[in-house]
């Protein structure tokens, strides 16, 4: 498999296909941050505009760190950017709406799939109503699992601060689901 | 995953529960599908045509603008002796 440096290098000297292949291979992990960041209505929308910015920045990339961190940093700060500019964040609530889809490939009753689908749902919902750099590293650690030396590339911040931000990220998480009436199960 | 916890990140068990839920979000994957490649090229390739007529017309306007400067410059020049 080429490396993502060539495809980088290709795409620098005018080859458009070595960066649809650079988008090819990390569309999926971009979609997902930008989903929990933003939402779904926005995550495609911050996707494209994060990989067209990483597109014309391309020259800028040194290679001191993976590609994929590079790309990420630039993802998630598209969607700081597409949370500041909506003014107020709108948030679904998580005592309405449709379960989601089922996981395929997992045996369970259907009532079990039902109650799992609807707990995935309302923690997806109470995850945005965390602060966004909590979101952002809890998300990545996680959720996407992430080391700690690729976060802090991602945030442009140190590893301690890392390890701190997510320690207060999942303090917040648990105190946000804590004061939901729905019954997460959550030891004092 | 990554599993490099480091010995001092111990976990209260509210902290445990709550990584036990959110592997509820990290088995649910959700992806992009090939439409989002497909936009991503389709307007890097129309960029890529927009900023080749801007270069275009700022390196003629450029090139006017020296010209212009230089034969004002000879004129200039020619006045003074």
């Amino acid at each position: 498999m080429t490396s993502d440096e060539v495809l980088v290098e290709r795409t620098l000297s005018g080859d458009l296909s070595a960066f649809e292949t650079l988008v090819e291979r990390h569309r999926d992990v971009v979609y997902r941050v930008a989903r929990r960041i933003v939402g779904d209505d926005e995550a495609d929308d911050v996707a494209q505009d994060a990989f067209l910015r990483a597109f014309h920045r391309l020259s800028l990339f040194r290679g001191e760190s993976p590609f994929r961190s590079w790309l990420l940093r630039i993802a998630h700060n598209a969607a700081l950017n597409a949370l500041t500019r909506r003014r107020v964040e709108p948030l679904e609530d998580a005592d309405a709406g449709e379960p989601d889809e089922l996981g395929a490939g997992v045996h369970r009753t259907p009532a079990e799939d039902l109650e799992v689908s609807e707990r995935r749902r309302r923690l997806a919902v109470k995850l945005r109503e965390i602060g966004p750099p909590h979101r952002t590293v809890l998300v990545l650690r996680d959720i996407e699992g992430l080391s700690y030396e690729e976060i802090a590339e991602v945030m442009e911040t140190p590893v301690g601060t890392v390890k701190g931000r997510l320690h207060r990220a999942r303090r917040e998480l648990i105190e946000i689901l804590r004061r939901n009436t729905y019954e997460w199960e959550l030891p004092e | 995953m990554n599993d490099d916890r480091t010995p001092d990140e111990e976990l209260t068990p509210a902290e445990e529960r709550l990584l036990a839920l959110l592997t509820l979000l990290r088995a649910e994957t959700p992806r992009s599908d090939r439409a989002l490649t497909d936009a991503v090229l389709r307007t890097a390739r129309w960029q890529l045509v927009f900023l080749g007529v801007f270069r275009a017309v700022g390196g003629f306007a450029t090139a006017t603008v020296d010209t212009l400067a230089a034969i004002v410059g000879i004129r200039a020049g020619s006045r003074g002796k």
